[in-house]
């Protein structure tokens, strides 16, 4: 039960960061980049 | 390069973060701290923390295939920087997330809702050091 619930947490986690992009390195780095590329979406 | 503004699903998937954070809060009373689930994995003191760690971790692994599955696509993976860079970027933020007692899931997701007065620090300053890092190296030295 332990296990299943980490696993499911786990699985709910996985994705999120899949689905909000930040799973892509470049759209992470545009989040950052204020002065270039910016990305805002991640503040959401 | 640039990337697509996506309000929708990057909301949406900020949902399902915190969500599940809080299932494991709920479930096993633990903070979801991804580093350091990984790195407890590697380094287990114990069989039983291992365990859970390990099970965490393979949801973490399934999630972009069940995503595939149900979709036909997988997540947008983009990398534009150097292998060189990935690896040095990782050794520092391994430091510091041990240094810091957690890494951006541990003090950002679980640290700033429970009011966490070092994820109250911990968060602002590794969000300032990141823009001021990016600037300097693509807007400065221009890599």
């Amino acid at each position: 039960m332990k296990l299943l619930s980490a696993l499911i947490s786990g699985l709910v986690f996985g994705i999120g960061i899949s689905i909000s992009g930040m799973m892509d390195p470049a759209k992470v780095l545009n989040f950052f980049d204020i002065a270039g590329t910016w990305d805002p979406s991640l503040a959401l | 390069m640039v990337t697509v503004f996506t309000p929708i699903s990057s909301f949406g998937g900020g949902l399902a973060i915190g969500l599940g954070a809080v299932l494991l809060m709920l479930s096993l009373g633990r903070i979801l701290g991804a580093t350091g689930i990984l790195s407890g994995t590697i380094f287990a003191e114990d069989r039983e923390e291992l365990k859970w760690r390990a099970a965490m971790i393979l949801g973490m692994i399934a999630a972009p295939i069940l995503i595939f599955l149900f979709t036909g696509k997988m997540p947008d993976v983009n990398v534009p920087i150097s292998p060189f860079m990935i690896v040095l970027g990782g050794v520092i933020v391994g430091f510091g997330a041990s240094l810091g007692s957690g890494c951006t899931s541990g003090h950002g997701v679980c640290g700033l809702s429970r009011l966490s007065v070092r994820s109250l620090v911990a968060v602002p300053t590794f969000m300032a050091t990141g823009v001021i890092t990016l600037y300097i190296i693509r807007h400065v030295v221009g890599a």
